[in-house]
């Protein structure tokens, strides 16, 4: 199973389903399945810098200036800026999430224990509190499953989590009671979605071990960590991609600690990023791999055919080209995905791979079989 | 044309191979750029990669295409030309709207620009709006100052 992700800084010109459809059925006619485990497109500081690589060889060792997409070459704060208050002032830590690159949103537990939050969509607005009834009995924390989205949670006087959530389509909704693990819990609760699919609140329970509940279209119940671990400060969890959580709690004699999860199938998974363009030595690209260098990525630009993804990613699993450059073009005769001599001139539908393909992507370290 | 699409239809073409093509490329380049969007972007940069007089003016029309591809891969080739032209180029897409343009560009210039693109990077250093291009153009600046 070949299992990749997609992030797309500048749409190709032709559909990135139709690519994606293309490399299942190219690969799906030797076995092989295609998971297409998440696609974003991608809305970062600085997107339309992020839209141009500077890309060297594409030989599976091409150079490429990864900080210039995902990084800064020099990390710049600004200085402090106050937002102010609430009317009346407000205690703890402030909690932050935005939906999107247009939008954030602080909260607070104000001083009268509502839940007070103000908005930036471009400019700060006022600060409004959002009641609904409960008298928070912790800081609130935030998060977003989606451009639309977003929810709060904390503890109510009842000993309870309470959740709040906001929609563009419904606005905020009431405060909802997820109730408490057996005994009860100690501190503020802590939240974390991993996709828009999923999301889970962690506290810790009044045993110190680690508690959660998880929502995956409904809730579940409380379930603890029967690990031993033991916790003297609530939990912070994160999530790095769309199957991975951790875990990061004060354990009892004062150290940080950390626990993982993984979604349970893994077998590669590959990076694609789609872009505007690619500077360097090599010259103007459909295409490249392997990038980032060294690593089990691709990047394809806005000039791609239909079967240039399914291409890099051949190129990913190690495969060469067949033939090219051109007039040299045996395999595109009979529609090898991995001719060297343009996937675009391609009739075969879906291309095909040769024996020694076949065989290759058996035993390439990175291959799915 | 069939010789010129053929060169520039990989995914990845042999630009290197392709500029053997030689000058009576041009015209179809200069065709390609303005009619054949997923073509256009290989050809700006074959048209510089190929060394003769006429290079200038078919790369001048990618950085006046409407689609900032096209214009990334002309920052990529202009290197390639003659300083007076590279500089009508560089200038251009330095200023341009689109921040990855700008990018290209500051990515590719040459490695002893003109004095007025010496300025304009200068210029850029302190004054480029996007964080990420302002920190590029610096560690340009710095760079072509040590090369004074």
């Amino acid at each position: 199973m070949i299992r990749f992700h997609i992030k797309i800084l500048t749409a190709p010109f032709l559909s990135v389903a139709s690519m994606v459809s293309g490399m299942k059925q190219t690969y799906g006619q030797y076995g092989i399945g295609v998971d297409l485990v998440s696609q974003a497109t991608l809305d970062i500081p600085d997107l339309a810098t992020r839209t141009v690589v500077n890309v060297g060889g594409c030989s599976g060792a091409a150079t490429g200036d990864q900080a210039a997409l995902f990084g800064m070459p020099m990390a710049m704060w600004s200085g402090w800026i106050n937002l102010g208050k609430p009317t009346g002032g407000f205690g703890g830590r402030p909690a932050t999430v935005s939906r999107s690159s247009q939008y954030c949103n602080v909260y607070v537990r104000g001083a009268d224990n509502a839940l007070w939050g103000r908005a930036w969509d471009g400019s700060w607005h006022n600060w409004q509190k959002l009641d609904g009834g409960l008298v928070l009995a912790s800081d609130p924390v935030a998060d977003s499953m989606a451009p639309d989205h977003e929810h709060v949670f904390a503890r109510g006087t009842d000993g309870n989590v309470h959740q709040k959530w906001w929609t563009q389509a419904s606005s905020w909704s009431s405060w909802k009671s997820l109730g408490a693990p057996q005994g009860g819990f100690i501190g503020a609760p802590a939240t974390v979605s991993r996709s828009s699919q999923y999301c889970n609140v962690y506290v810790r329970g009044a045993d110190n071990a680690l508690w959660g509940r998880a929502w995956d279209g409904s809730w579940h119940g409380w379930q603890r960590h029967d690990d031993g671990g033991r916790l003297s400060a609530p939990p912070a969890p994160g999530s790095m991609t769309s199957e991975h959580e951790h875990i990061f709690g004060r354990g009892m004699s004062g150290g940080l600690w950390q626990k993982w999860w993984l979604a349970p199938t893994r077998a590669t998974e590959i990076v694609v990023f789609f872009i505007l363009g690619n500077t360097g030595s090599a010259g103007s690209l459909n295409g490249c791999a392997t990038y980032p260098p060294g690593q089990p990525g691709a990047v394809v630009t806005q000039t791609a055919s239909q079967w240039t993804l399914a291409h890099e990613v051949g190129h990913v699993l190690g495969l060469q080209h067949c033939d090219g450059p051109p007039p040299n073009c045996p395999c595109l005769a009979y529609g090898d995905l991995m001719t060297g001599c343009g996937t675009g001139k391609i009739t075969q539908s879906p291309p095909v791979l040769g024996p020694f393909e076949q065989i290759f992507l058996k035993i390439f370290p990175l291959s799915p079989l | 044309m069939d010789e010129v699409r053929q060169a520039l239809e990989p995914e990845e073409p042999n630009y290197a191979q392709a500029a053997s093509l030689g000058p009576t490329a041009l015209p179809h380049l200069a065709e390609l750029i303005e009619s054949d969007r997923m073509l256009a972007p290989k050809a700006v940069y074959l048209a510089g990669v190929i060394s003769s007089p006429d290079s200038a003016r078919v790369v001048l029309k990618g950085a006046r295409s409407s689609d900032p591809g096209v214009r990334v891969a002309t920052a990529g080739t202009a290197r390639y030309l003659p300083s007076d032209a590279a500089s009508e180029i560089f200038l251009t897409l330095l200023g341009d709207d689109h921040a990855g343009v700008r990018k290209a560009a500051l990515l590719s210039i040459p490695r002893s620009p003109s004095r007025d693109i010496r300025a304009r990077i200068a210029t850029l250093a302190q004054s480029e709006q996007d964080a990420t291009l302002r920190a590029i153009a610096k560690e340009a600046h710095e760079r072509l100052s040590q090369l004074q």
